[in-house]
């Protein structure tokens, strides 16, 4: 990323994280907006609010926010993840205060047309995601009966001012994204954002597919603990790339599977490790079963790893966070990894920021992997085997 | 909206000067083609290797053939191609399409010379044995079962509309099954023939040296005669992808340069937009399709293809050019995917680049867009419907 100035304005609502990239030929404004933990009922609103947010708001209809965002070429979005819902806008160099006036309305008056809201809910049972989403989310998608002021009701305990980060990045002069945000929440909110909501979260029954989902998920950890490159590196070394001991085993050597990764997930803790394996199963082939062994040859791997395991890892790790290499673990998005688009890292600065409450400095991260020695990262790698748990979503056979 | 085969990222444009130029494409004696691109600010260097698949059969058993041969080639000569890269934190990819095989290495500016290395490895005859490939099958059906519904859906249109010749790279395992070590050292042999090779370069890299390096590589090897594909008219039709589930339209284009070609894609850009968690695939080519479709639900697509095919959707026009060249320009602004772009391109020929797809879009009239929306109507495009396996 061609990073010429990248500060947060924390002193002031709203949070600013601007990244000023003048060749970038473009404005892009991300506003990413934490949620609370959610249940199956706060999914679904989620749901609906992803797909109805562009509909437009009571400062800008359709027609004119859809204008107003795709001069620059690519269309607005609006992506969820578990723990936060990001808006994206871009406009050509000069369209920022539009785009302002824009965002501002969806934050504040969506429309949400309470036909599209019933749309969304109705069709959410027959819907169907690609089997790399299913994985990496099994719980979103499930059928709940709600409403428009229900869905609107989420959306006004989430989008407030201390729980949205906005970035604002590419072609900008210093200080505009503050100018053209000034005023944006004219009323704070102090109020808890919300209660963990009692309703668990339902997985899917089964993955859609052929294939299953086999899954050891690790136990969530804050975003703010200082040994965290000890345990994105612990992942790097498991699962990134295809000498990683995840496809050297079980695509190479046992043949089990051709898709397997370790990921990184947002989690409203922090994040997640998960190791994660697709594969079509053998018939009367017990996934639990195949779990343990795929725990059980992983950890003994991870027993034998020499430093050149440790070496690779960081090689990766350090083309990732330099580089924007596109195999690594930061699933921070519905498909997976977080990519090397100016947009992608224009996020990542403002969601390391709503996550750790940092800037992120790539150089000091991996600094700091750098440092990691080889018995704390198989003693990081253990721990995510030891203490995850089994997962199986079966397939359609 | 998912525009499939599409990233970008923002980067200083490019400042060409007498000396240094920004883009330098060089076709050489033996056929073959080299491009190296300067694009300052970039962080990454993408080299990218397409092997031609002009000169081979266009049936499914070539196809499948392909694949498999692509799994085995990944590996290096030793079988330990990506260790030595990703100890550098370099990353090999490798995937096949309808029109070529290609390889990418993602590495830094300063590694050229060990991803051009790593080229030269792919490019050298195989070494292949019987239980290479009887190994690799296990790992292929895997693959094979993951195929997503949107590649199901756009597979059928091409079966639909061009028949033999439209026959799905991913392949078969039937075929792979079947396969040779003869035949595929033969395969390999002829796909790395000079004359179906370019080798595409793009990141913050000098321009003239690099290139050089490029010519390098591809040295040797007798000139072969061009080959033209027979241009083929593409036949409108209905069918059911058996394992997908979803819809899609697909429309049938000519050549990528055309306005007509460009106008069907900002169509389907435009009408992407009109629904939720739409998709849009198109590889440019002399011939193909532009696939809208959806994998989330099973109905939508066609009413609203219909429909706006009917009214010629003037309040679209805007919408469909700025995507449409908002596709474009954002393949170019980033090294993987300009190179990708690019390389592509001139597997068709030394003279073909994305600019002149710029060219068209900009100069697409109220009248094109509709003639670009009407070839998803139900008379004229493909209709796909998601079946049961």
């Amino acid at each position: 990323m061609s990073l010429v100035l990248a500060l947060t304005l924390a002193v002031q609502k709203p949070h600013i994280v601007e990244v000023i990239a003048p060749g970038t030929g473009r404005v892009v404004v991300q506003a990413l907006v934490k949620l609370p933990e959610m249940g199956a009922a706060d999914l679904a609103k989620a749901i609906a609010l992803k797909e109805t947010l562009l509909e437009g708001s009571r400062l800008t209809s359709r027609h004119a926010l859809w204008a107003e965002a795709t001069h620059a070429g690519s269309p607005p979005r609006v992506i969820l993840m578990p723990d936060h819902l990001r808006i994206e806008l871009a406009a050509p160099p000069g369209g920022l205060s539009r785009l302002a006036r824009v965002l501002k309305g969806l934050l504040r008056e969506p429309l949400l047309p309470p036909e599209r809201v019933a749309h969304v809910l109705e069709t959410l049972p027959f819907r169907r995601r690609p089997i790399w989403q299913v994985a990496l989310w099994p719980e979103a998608g499930m059928p709940i009966k709600l409403a428009r002021p229900e869905v609107l009701d989420l959306w006004r305990r989430a989008a407030r001012a201390d729980h949205v980060v906005l970035a604002v990045g590419g072609a900008l002069e210093p200080g505009e994204a503050e100018r053209a945000f000034e005023g944006l929440w004219d009323r704070v909110v102090t109020a808890p954002q919300a209660a963990t909501p009692p309703d668990a979260q339902v997985p899917v029954r089964d993955t859609g597919t052929v294939v299953s989902v086999l899954e050891l998920r690790g136990e969530p950890f804050s975003a703010r603990l200082a040994d965290l490159p000890v345990r994105i590196l612990a992942l790097f070394a498991l699962g990134t790339g295809k000498t990683a001991p995840m496809t050297q085993l079980l695509r190479e050597e046992q043949k089990l599977s051709y898709h397997q990764d370790a990921v990184l997930w947002p989690h409203a803790l922090g994040f997640q490790p998960r190791l994660l394996v697709l594969r079509r199963l053998e018939d009367q082939e017990d996934g639990m079963t195949t779990l343990a062994g795929i725990r059980r040859d992983l950890l003994e791997s991870v027993a034998n790893w020499r430093e050149v395991d440790r070496q690779r890892a960081v090689a990766l790790a350090e083309s990732t966070l330099t580089r924007g290499l596109l195999w690594n673990p930061l699933a921070f998005q519905p498909d997976g990894a977080i990519g090397r688009s100016f947009e992608d890292q224009l996020f990542l600065a403002a969601y390391w920021k709503l996550k750790t409450g940092e800037v992120l400095d790539e150089a000091r991260l991996v600094r700091l992997m750098r440092l990691v020695r080889l018995e704390d990262l198989k003693e990081a790698a253990e721990a995510i085997l030891a203490n995850s748990k089994p997962i199986w979503i079966r397939g359609r056979q | 909206m998912n525009l499939l085969f599409a990233l970008a990222l923002g980067l200083s444009a490019q400042t060409p000067s007498p000396e240094e130029p920004a883009r330098l494409r060089s076709a050489l004696p033996n056929g073959a083609i080299t491009l190296v691109e300067r694009l300052d600010g970039a962080s990454s260097l993408s080299v990218q290797l397409f092997a031609s698949t002009k000169s081979t059969s266009p049936t499914d058993r070539a196809a499948s053939h392909r694949h498999l041969l692509e799994h085995l080639v990944a590996r290096g000569r030793a079988g330990r191609l990506d260790q030595r890269l990703e100890l550098s934190g370099m990353f090999l990819r490798a995937r096949t399409f309808r029109d070529f095989m290609h390889f990418e290495i993602s590495c830094a500016p300063t590694q050229l010379d060990e991803a051009l290395s790593a080229i030269a490895e792919i490019m050298a005859p195989p070494s292949i044995s019987q239980a290479m490939i009887e190994g690799e099958l296990p790992i292929l059906e895997q693959e094979l079962a993951l195929v997503p519904s949107s590649a199901i859906l756009a597979a059928a249109a091409w079966r639909v509309a061009y028949g033999e010749l439209g026959a799905d790279p991913v392949g078969s395992l039937e075929h792979m099954r079947n396969a040779t070590r003869a035949e595929l050292v033969e395969l390999h042999r002829e796909l790395f023939r000079r004359s179906n090779l370019v080798l595409a370069v793009s990141g913050q890299v000098p321009v003239r040296s690099s290139s050089a390096k490029l010519a390098s590589v591809l040295d040797g090897g007798e000139r072969a005669e061009p080959h033209l594909p027979r241009p083929i008219r593409g036949k409108p039709g209905r069918a059911e992808a058996v394992g997908a589930f979803g819809e899609a339209r697909a429309a049938i284009v000519g050549d990528y340069r055309s306005p007509a070609t460009m106008a069907t894609l900002a169509a389907a850009l435009a009408l992407a937009a009109q629904l939720q968690e739409a998709f849009v695939t198109y590889t440019p080519s002399r011939q193909g399709m532009v696939t809208l479709g959806r994998t989330t639900e099973t109905s939508g697509v066609g009413l609203l293809a219909d429909h706006l095919a009917s009214t010629g959707a003037p309040e679209l026009v805007e919408l469909g050019r700025n995507l449409a060249a908002g596709w474009v320009e954002g393949q170019l602004r980033e090294p993987s995917t300009s190179a990708f772009l690019r390389g592509a391109l001139l597997v068709l020929g030394p003279g073909e680049r994305p600019e002149l797809m710029l060219d068209s879009i900009r100069g697409m009239t109220a009248g094109d867009f509709a003639d670009g929306l009407r070839a998803f109507g139900r008379d004229r495009a493909v209709t796909i419907v998601g079946g049961a396996r």
